[in-house]
């Protein structure tokens, strides 16, 4: 990725919320990405680490209340998301960003047929005729592998198996030519050899379309495996980020570390090293960093002072107080 | 000795219903394979290869439509409710989702001391209680934790104490049914490693049910591969990892992103599906690249290519592996 291309969406100092009945959650802390122009940046991190919360918000998905979004900017090439009406963000969503889910059942309506729903997509962003979108349809449908696009145009949600489904929904999002794709957890729920299939689609359209991609997972091998740079994510902060082979072959957090070293790979390992504790509840999130329970480097500070992202090498970011301790 | 589970020719076919309209789904087909004591024997699959329906055969969840289960020499197949009773004790299960195997109405308390009431092993409510305690400890939870529901607690503890259920009762063999993949890799960790420990402390036997290789590679020391219902492949982790035999199980691995970056798999998958299809041939065609015209007219049959390492495969591989992550 060269450093020279442009900047087309920036999440800055972005602090979500969520009020429910138990108190507030504080879901997601002065977070900062930004991604560049047919990149592919990988979110990773655990359950409730604000991974999706992040990329919820570029799109405005998310109910209000309970969700406020209480500080930052979404910069979409420069225009405010998070101001803009409700028409406005209309076009934008679905047009020039795209989004597919984990379980693309929930996300097709059950009683109507791929092609009418598809048509409808089309017909809206991209102002044309019922034939036409018929044909930008099948063509999207071809272009993700499904060589019988009229017969998967005839079929209802239901009749398609996961990975069908999960093509379908990117065709979908490609059908209107957006210069964003996020995909959130998109092979969670598939099997592994259907996930390799779906992952080498998005790469091979990210190519082929120049898109940029946002992709959110829990999983290090499918960043490892397809992305250029990766964010890492605990208890709403982003910890660690940068080029995938910095953060990957050499974690400056302990966090980064802790979770590919949990990743069992083999049997002549004696004992999987693994994080203690689990994910703290974000109503009542520990002072100071918010990972100091479970690590094992933490010292005072760390209970009382929130380390900043600072630039520890050339576009290589971390957040801890003690990485030139740890450095590889 | 007897091997602790023997399981021969064992079929499921399951009858659904749609609108009146009776389809029968064959979902396990002439399994057989023997479990030895204290080893951990790996099954692993893809979703509707039939792995999690023959862990629920061996412990009576669910009855074979044919074929014969033996434990510790016995012949259960047939055994009624009441005569398997003995049996339950000695051979338990742990489900992959721990926030619907625990009742959400019961404490830990309750739910660790119900097996020793029912299999008449405890009955003194002071004694049940020191006992859970014993078992607690065991899985690295406390006493603090007796008197709190299921839903006070994180994935990973929750499934410490469905462990700990399976632990009550003594057994000497557990179905292990995809125990870690609805938690965090950190947590998923911790339970690997604690399953490893009380395996060594407690003499136990697993049949460890998973669809992650890396889990199965850390966890196992034989593993059989399902296709469609059928074992395409048996062999020590070891070897499988190294040589496997059937164009499946290579595929399997190739599909694991690795999370290490330099390590790259370029595979076209966009291609790699092609519409080949017989009926009487082998039930991994449309998804091999090594067909013979013998595939389509017969289906394989699972023969030996050493003393241990079987497959069901007419041209099976004999290239090195592809499996990287090792050294």
């Amino acid at each position: 990725m060269s450093s020279v291309s442009a900047k087309v969406l920036e999440i800055k100092d972005l602090q979500v919320r969520f009020d429910t009945e138990d108190g507030v959650v504080k879901a997601v802390e002065d977070v900062n990405l930004d991604l560049f122009s047919g990149e592919m940046l990988g979110v990773v991190g655990e359950t409730g680490c604000g991974k999706s919360v992040t990329l919820q918000s570029v799109l405005r998905l998310l109910p209000t209340p309970p969700t406020r979004i209480t500080r930052g900017q979404i910069l979409f090439h420069g225009e405010n998301l998070l101001d803009v009406s409700e028409e406005r963000m209309n076009e934008i969503r679905g047009g020039k960003i795209a989004m597919i889910f984990q379980e693309p059942m929930t996300s097709l309506n059950p009683v109507f047929t791929i092609g009418e729903q598809m048509r409808d997509v089309i017909e809206q962003h991209r102002r044309v005729g019922k034939r036409k979108a018929n044909s930008i349809a099948i063509r999207a449908l071809i272009e993700v592998g499904l060589e019988d696009a009229e017969v998967v145009l005839s079929k209802y949600p239901h009749e398609l198996s996961g990975g069908q489904r999960q093509r379908v929904m990117i065709a979908m999002a490609l059908s209107c030519q957006p210069e964003i794709l996020i995909a959130d957890e998109p092979t969670t729920a598939l099997d592994v050899s259907i996930q390799a299939q779906i992952l080498a689609i998005i790469k091979h359209l990210r190519q082929t379309h120049n898109m940029s991609v946002l992709l959110v997972t829990h999983n290090l091998g499918v960043v490892a495996q397809t992305c250029d740079r990766v964010a890492v994510m605990y208890a709403g902060y982003v910890v660690e980020k940068g080029e995938k082979f910095g953060v990957l072959k050499a974690p400056l957090h302990p966090y980064t570390r802790g979770l590919l070293e949990s990743i069992p790979r083999s049997r002549k390992v004696r004992e999987l090293r693994s994080i203690p504790g689990s994910v703290p509840n974000l109503i009542d999130p520990p002072e100071g960093c918010r990972f100091h329970p479970r690590c094992s480097f933490a010292t005072e500070v760390c209970k009382r002072e929130v380390p900043i992202l600072e630039e520890a090498k050339p576009g290589h970011f971390v957040a801890c107080h003690h990485w030139r301790r740890l450095g590889y | 000795m007897n091997p602790i589970v023997q399981v021969e020719d064992l079929k499921k076919v399951f009858r659904t219903q749609n609108f009146g309209r009776v389809s029968k789904i064959t979902a396990v087909e002439g399994v057989s394979f023997t479990i030895q004591r204290g080893e951990t024997l790996g099954l692993i699959g893809e979703s509707g290869s039939g792995k999690t329906t023959v862990g629920r055969m061996i412990v009576k969840l669910l009855n074979p439509s044919s074929g014969h289960i033996k434990l510790d020499g016995h012949d259960v197949t047939h055994l009624n409710e009441k005569a398997f009773k003995p049996f339950r004790k000695r051979f338990q299960i742990v489900f992959q989702d721990p926030y619907s195997s625990l009742n959400p109405r019961m404490t830990v308390l309750q739910l660790l001391s119900r097996p020793l009431s029912v299999f008449g092993i405890e009955k003194d409510r002071k004694k049940q209680r020191m006992k859970v305690i014993e078992v607690l400890h065991d899985v690295g939870l406390h006493e603090e934790h007796l008197n709190r529901y299921p839903h006070e607690f994180s994935g990973g503890q929750r499934q410490r104490v469905a462990v700990a259920r399976a632990l009550m009762t003594k057994p000497e063999f557990i179905v292990l049914d995809e125990p870690t993949s609805a938690l965090d890799v950190s947590v998923q960790a911790q339970i690997l490693n604690l399953l490893r420990q009380l395996k060594a402390a407690h003499n136990l036997t697993y049949l460890f049910i998973s669809h992650d290789l890396g889990v199965i590679h850390y966890m196992c020391d034989r593993v059989l591969v399902m296709y469609m219902g059928e074992i395409v492949e048996s062999a020590p982790t070891e070897e499988l990892f190294t040589s496997p035999a059937h164009p499946y199980t290579r595929f399997l691995m190739e599909s694991i992103p690795d999370p290490d970056p330099e390590l790259t798999n370029e595979i076209d998958y966009v291609n790699k599906v092609k519409a080949l299809q017989s009926t009487y041939g082998c039930n991994f065609l449309s998804r091999c690249d090594r067909a013979l015209p013998n595939c389509f007219d017969r289906h394989p049959e699972l023969v030996k290519l050493s003393s241990n390492h079987l497959v069901r495969c007419h041209n099976p591989l004999k290239e090195a592996s592809v499996w990287k992550r090792d050294g």
